[in-house]
């Protein structure tokens, strides 16, 4: 809608419009919350797969240094 | 379900059973040996030192000189429980407790070097390396800025030393008892003990004190390290039902599950590292892993808790005493930094900051941790030889 459309709209149907789009919002804002947490729940079921990834300290660091000398170069 | 499948299926169950036991049989061996091998050095400094231990840790009278044992000693060996296992047996063989606080404050910096170096593994990818940097430096920034606030009070004032010694006082009782209620401690360990000794002693008779002393810290680190292990087997289950019931309910949910994971896992750095690939990915967010970071520090204090109940007699006390400055200290810490909200900010901002300037230059990364772990205790110890 351009603004000489908002111009023509009753107040009354102006209110209206901004209930709607507050009620939409908010159902959008909660949608987007549930995402996140089932996002959070999900990598927590692999939590398996990051306590392997912890495992390898040692090879994360030097595959780190290998990074920091060529970032020297 | 045919016959047969469900012959398969109870011969697994019968063999994950058998399993399970075998597993838990063994962290009961190996925390029994644990609780031994402290008690071992406690005899063995006792008896190297002559009741002179704090003659001999003179050099450890300044109190940076004792963080600076602490840090060192953790991030060498990558283990707070042991480093704080062995501070608790050393202070059962004489050493004072005022000079042990700095040690336990400096284990804490020592152990956030695991966690780091495990954001490491993040290099390649440069947004996952940002967040997965920042939630392991927050848990340097918390308990650098931990030790800089409690370490010069303590100092001046000792309030660290006599709170514990004040509880202590009320939980140890008289001569040959440990912990009220738990006297059973000495005698049970007595035949671990005793065998080392005799074994030290054949070894040889004039070293036989460190001798014993080497066995304890060779003991205490070897069964940490696999009842860490075995433990993160075992309680993997656990510890997600503990992080899944959390999501969604705020700090003090998260302070209070990475304290129960800690207390299950017998470790920190596991926790603490554990929550590196989670924010890695960007599904967790700093503010998230933050609390949780803090309850490992709390979780952690079991370890010893647990290494004290080894310690009977006069030196039962002042065993105790240090476990509980360890427990009180961490939560007076996070108490504290977490509760007052200017001051809560500190970590998460720092740990920002160093998060994006180690993303755009990888050597400023190695640097700040050679820094933080290595050069600031040589900054401090050259300081410290100049008064």
């Amino acid at each position: 809608m351009t603004h000489e459309e908002y111009e023509s709209l009753t107040t009354k149907k102006l209110k209206k419009l901004i209930k709607h789009a507050k009620i939409t919002l908010s159902e959008l804002q909660e949608e987007l919350d549930n995402r996140k947490i089932d996002n959070q729940h999900s990598e927590i079921d692999h939590l398996e797969d990051h306590m392997e990834e912890v495992e390898h300290g040692f090879t994360n660091f030097i595959t780190f240094l290998k990074d920091v000398l060529k970032e020297k170069k | 379900m045919t016959s047969k499948s469900k012959d398969n299926n109870n011969s697994t169950d019968a063999i994950n059973t058998i399993k399970s036991i075998t597993q838990w049989v063994a962290i009961a061996t190996l925390v029994y040996l644990l609780i031994s091998s402290v008690g071992m050095i406690g005899a063995g400094f006792k008896g190297a030192t002559k009741g002179q231990a704090s003659e001999l840790f003179q050099f450890a009278t300044n109190p940076f000189m004792g963080l600076i044992i602490g840090i060192l000693a953790t991030a060498m060996i990558q283990s707070s429980s042991t480093v704080t296992s062995i501070i608790v047996g050393l202070v059962a063989g004489g050493l004072p407790v005022e000079m042990a606080v700095p040690m336990i404050m400096g284990a804490n910096i020592g152990t956030t070097i695991t966690n780091t170096i495990v954001s490491l593994g993040h290099v390649r990818k440069k947004k996952e390396f940002r967040r997965a940097f920042a939630s392991a430096t927050v848990h340097d920034f918390f308990n650098v800025m931990a030790v800089a606030i409690f370490l010069p009070i303590e100092i001046l004032f000792h309030p660290l030393e006599k709170i514990g010694g004040y509880f202590a006082g009320l939980l140890v009782g008289g001569e040959n008892v440990s912990v009220k209620g738990f006297n059973f401690i000495k005698p049970a360990t007595k035949p671990v003990i005793d065998f080392f000794a005799d074994t030290s002693a054949i070894i040889s008779e004039n070293a036989q004190y460190i001798i014993l002393i080497i066995f304890g810290i060779a003991i205490i680190f070897l069964a940490i390290t696999l009842i860490g292990k075995l433990l993160k087997k075992l309680m993997v289950g656990r510890a997600k039902a503990i992080m899944h019931n959390a999501i969604g309910k705020g700090p003090v949910a998260g302070i209070f599950s990475g304290a129960v994971i800690t207390v299950l896992v017998q470790s920190s750095s596991t926790t603490t590292s554990l929550m590196v690939p989670l924010a890695g990915t960007g599904v967790f967010r700093l503010k998230q892993i933050y609390p949780f970071t803090l309850g490992a520090n709390i979780g952690t204090t079991i370890t010893a808790l647990l290494a004290a109940t080894a310690i009977s007699g006069d030196s039962a006390v002042f065993a105790l005493q240090i476990a509980l400055v360890h427990l009180i200290y961490n939560s007076s810490a996070v108490l504290l930094i977490y509760g007052v909200k200017n001051l809560r900010k500190i970590p998460i901002r720092g740990a920002l900051w160093i998060a994006r300037v180690a993303t755009e230059r990888k050597t400023l990364a190695l640097l700040y941790i050679l820094g933080v772990f290595f050069g600031l205790p040589a900054i401090l110890i050259f300081i410290t030889n100049q008064f």
